[in-house]
């Protein structure tokens, strides 16, 4: 019964969501966005310290083909969003740590060690940072089999094949990434 | 009588790992959770050589509540409180990046009377939180006076706040497509009274606290954090701005109606702690003038979408939407499913980055000066541990 | 001659119960006063509701200090942790013995009275090492380890700043040193030596441990530094020294640079009482203003400045007396 109420709500607003979406493009907050693998992750981080990004965060994301990881990179003097996005087997984990580069990525990776149980390589010290020590059971934030989605589910019209950061074309875009809506004051 | 501490191994976990280091004569120093310069639960240990700080390690987590999780069972509108008890202080900040990251999901607008609203409340939010800092600084520095002049400020701001948001702290007042109610002509005036009002104590706090001597002495040269080490760190808001680097989010990924508005942001090259603190100072001002620009240019209209839906159900894709809060980039990475709640939830603390620096930072200085650096960034623990 | 000695005892014996109760009564006045001075400056009306104005907060102050549990804490010697209170309050007593109240109320005039009272005072040093060393707390050995550098470099130019005015009257009787004073504002110390009376004021609040020099028992650092363990009476104990040695600090200065009990018009100890009140109302003023100065801020200020300008002035002094 709810789900028949629910629909005749969002029937509407899928329509006027549809409109909105033709007049502007759909605000994602990333600028630039690639999938990259495990070992290449290093060096793409490197030529994003080399181009002046920071750190904003490292999100984490439990689905079916295992973790996804998103780090998040923006830039002071010229701001545009950077996500890399790495994919984790859900046994064997791979992701190398970068806190030898960004060293405020240590608690990001604590965290997500905390939440997903996710073992960075590499880690000087992968304790517990937000959660009690004594925490017994799986991570809180793995889903149940039954609730996890895949990548075409949650990214419907996406490619998902890792970019090649070799090519000079990656380092092209982001030296050049910015933020359309930025005006330099000056 | 176990006169020698550095054999105590009574620790907790987090104790038993900071084992001290080879260095003689350092003693192991336990600041917190209940100390009260750490404004609520945080916890550094520390080892010290006297009086000199050899290595600190912050020990978070003693107030963590795991919104994250919280946002993957509630739904979209169940969650719009959630966000405004992580950082207590900008509430209204919080909330409207939570707001603004379902909102851009969906695809939503926002009317503009809405957006200048939300510009003016958001900004009177961070007066009051900047001020809340200001007078808890200078009482980490000993001087207790300035605290119950801040909060003869604030408790003006809250009391024009309440009459329209309902709470005085933490507000929930945003909603998806625009406002929960709408402001009226007392809340005009009574802000402008208040922006009127905040400028001459401005001057009274400046001639009274800011070029007081022995403050000057405490927090000059204290705390020199370079652009470089913010950027390592993810460091943001006053914490990099004190470091000459001007960076405000609301000016490099413009949202809502800031665009529009006409105010500087307060940079000083000095890298220390006073430049954090004249940063901080000199917001409070912008604000008053981003406050008195959107009361001028306030537009007639709706105060939320007559489209708004009660439910929101935002399409399958992710979001990033960052704000500019009191203590820095707020953000929000929204993963959606299509369903009722959202897929994962994301929150980037802006204090979080600004606290790891701090092991850095503090390393050779006086204990004085570590609680003058703690203050200096201007932690908020309930947001850095969520 | 037999007859002379109990009457000495009993001279003895009354005066230490008085100078109890007037610490005692200080203490209550002092508190009372410091938290409405306070409230003045914050503006807010400070203690209200015990009693009409909140006249009687100090009573229910000492009333839940008194109710309390007298607490240990483990590991502690137990012995030493309960001696620091007394032996940081018993000194304070005997030193009200000495001074010169009025021109009849004195207890015991003896020609030793100063060094009688840098003596005792100085032995508070001890209490608060004391107190940090058996407390079996880190804030608190941090604290005392504070108070005894402070307290022993801030002795040096107190010492320093006494010492002209003991040269220019020739004498450590505290009663002398009144009464070559003149009645009138301009025939005391403070024209003669103004940096003297400086000097020996900055000491003063050094040696009290009071704001902005209030670093052994800095909150927002250490806690409550040495006392931090303390509960009950034996907090009590050290909050009651503490505005004895205020006290104390406000009489000694009252008669070396301020006449002590000489005025215009009729001497006696309504102006002593008075020049004492506006010291320890200076006092309470400059806590609720400025901020705490660093450790090593502090040290630099004594051994940089005070010392050098104390040994200047005193040279000067000598200079002056010898011509």
């Amino acid at each position: 019964m709810s789900d028949q109420a629910e629909k005749s709500v969002t029937a509407p607003e899928k329509e006027e969501a549809a409109k909105t979406e033709e007049k502007v493009p759909l605000y994602t907050g990333y600028d630039l966005d690639y999938f990259v693998t495990p070992k290449d992750l290093i060096d793409a981080v490197r030529k994003l310290d080399q181009a002046g990004f920071f750190l904003e965060d490292i999100s984490c994301l439990d689905m079916k083909e295992g973790f996804q990881l998103v780090y998040h990179f923006d830039r002071f003097d010229q701001p545009g969003r950077v996500g890399l996005r790495v994919m984790q087997d859900r046994e064997n984990h791979d992701v190398p740590s970068i806190h030898h580069i960004y060293p405020g990525a240590d608690w990001h990776e604590r965290e997500c060690f905390d939440f997903f149980g996710i073992r960075f390589k590499g880690h000087p010290n992968l304790l517990p940072l937000l959660l009690d020590p004594d925490h017994q059971g799986p991570p809180p934030l793995i889903k149940d089999e039954s609730a996890r989605k895949s990548l075409e589910e949650l990214y419907p019209d996406r490619v998902t094949t890792p970019v090649n950061i070799e090519d000079e074309q990656f380092t092209r875009e982001i030296t050049n990434c910015s933020n359309p809506k930025y005006r330099n004051p000056s | 009588m176990n006169l020698d501490l550095r054999l105590d191994t009574s620790g907790d976990f987090y104790a038993q790992k900071f084992q001290p280091t080879k260095r003689e004569d350092t003693l192991i120093l336990n600041m917190g959770p209940q100390h009260p310069s750490t404004h609520g639960v945080l916890r550094i240990i520390l080892e010290i050589d006297g009086e000199y700080i050899v290595r600190a390690q912050p020990v978070l987590g003693y107030i963590h509540r795991m919104h994250e999780k919280m946002a993957e069972v509630m739904s979209y509108p169940q969650y719009l409180p959630n966000p405004a008890r992580t950082d207590y202080l900008h509430a209204l900040a919080w909330g409207w990046a939570h707001v603004g990251a379902v909102e851009r999901l969906m695809g939503l607008e926002v009317p503009e009377r809405a957006e200048f609203i939300r510009v003016i409340t958001c900004e009177l939010n961070r007066i009051n939180s900047h001020l809340l800092w200001w007078g808890a600084y200078l009482l980490d520095l000993g001087a207790f006076t300035p605290i119950m002049y801040a909060f003869d400020d604030r408790e003006i701001i809250m009391d024009i706040m309440q009459r329209v948001t309902g709470s005085r702290l933490t507000y929930c007042y945003y909603r998806f497509g625009g406002v929960s109610g709408d402001i009226d002509d007392r809340f005009v005036s009574e802000t402008r009274e208040q922006c009127a009002r905040m400028k001459e104590r401005f001057k009274m706090y400046k001639a009274l606290v800011t070029e007081n001597f022995i403050l000057r002495k405490r927090v000059e040269e204290i705390g020199e954090i370079s652009v470089d080490t913010c950027r390592r760190y993810g460091a943001t808001g006053p914490v990099l701005r004190g470091s000459g680097q001007e960076y405000d989010v609301r000016r490099a990924e413009p949202y809502s109606v800031y665009d529009r508005f006409d105010f500087n942001i307060p940079a000083y090259n000095d890298c220390d702690a006073m430049g954090r603190y004249l940063v901080r100072m000199d917001e409070m001002q912008e604000s008053i003038k981003i406050i008195e620009q959107a009361l001028d240019a306030l537009p007639e209209g709706d105060f939320i979408h007559p489209k708004a839906p009660k439910r929101a159900k935002p399409p399958a894709g992710d979001v990033y939407f960052a704000v500019e809060g009191a203590r820095g980039k707020i953000g929000m990475h929204l993963v959606s499913d299509g369903g009722k709640s959202a897929y994962r939830l994301k929150l980037r603390a802006p204090g979080f980055s600004n606290l790891s620096l701090f092991g850095e930072v503090s390393q050779g200085t006086l204990i004085s000066d570590a609680v003058s650096i703690l203050g200096s960034l201007d932690l908020v623990i309930p947001e850095i541990d969520r | 001659m037999i007859e002379a000695i109990p009457i000495q005892l009993v001279i003895m014996l009354v005066g230490l119960a008085a100078t109890m109760a007037f610490v005692g009564l200080n203490a209550i006045v002092l508190v009372y006063l410091e938290r409405k001075v306070a409230g003045f400056i914050h503006r807010r009306p400070g203690p209200y509701e015990v009693g009409p104005h909140g006249i009687l907060q100090p009573f229910a102050d000492g009333l839940k200090l008194v109710g309390k549990q007298i607490f240990t804490p483990k590991g502690a010697d137990s012995f030493l942790y309960w001696l620091a209170p007394m032996i940081s309050m018993a000194p304070a007593v005997v030193c009200f013995l000495v001074i010169p109240f009025g021109p009849h109320l004195q207890i015991i005039n003896t020609n030793v009275g100063l060094v009688l009272i840098l003596a005792f005072t100085g032995v508070n040093v001890l209490a608060l090492c004391i107190a940090g060393w058996t407390s079996q707390n880190k804030y608190s050995l941090l604290g005392a380890a504070r108070g005894v550098s402070q307290s022993v470099a801030y002795e040096i130019p107190l010492l320093l700043s006494v010492l002209p005015i003991i040269f220019l009257t020739g004498t450590f009787n505290l009663f002398d040193i009144a009464t070559n004073q003149g009645s009138w504002p301009w025939q005391w110390f403070v024209v003669t030596q103004p940096l003297a009376f400086i000097i020996f004021f900055i000491c003063a609040l050094a040696e009290t441990n009071r704001a902005p020099f209030d670093l052994p028992e800095a909150e927002s650092e250490l806690t409550a530094g040495f006392h931090t363990e303390y509960s009950g009476m034996g907090f009590a104990l050290f909050f009651l020294s503490e505005y004895a040695y205020m006290v104390i600090a406000a009489c000694v200065g009252a008669i070396l640079f301020l006449g002590g009990f000489k005025g215009p018009i009729v001497d006696g100890w309504w102006w002593f009482l008075a020049k004492v009140y506006i010291l320890l109302l200076i006092m309470i003023w400059i806590r609720w203003t400025f901020p705490r100065v660093r450790f090593d801020q502090l040290l630099n200020i004594c051994w940089k400045w005070l010392i050098p300008l104390a040994i200047l002035n005193l040279l000067i002094t000598l200079l002056v007396i010898a011509l």
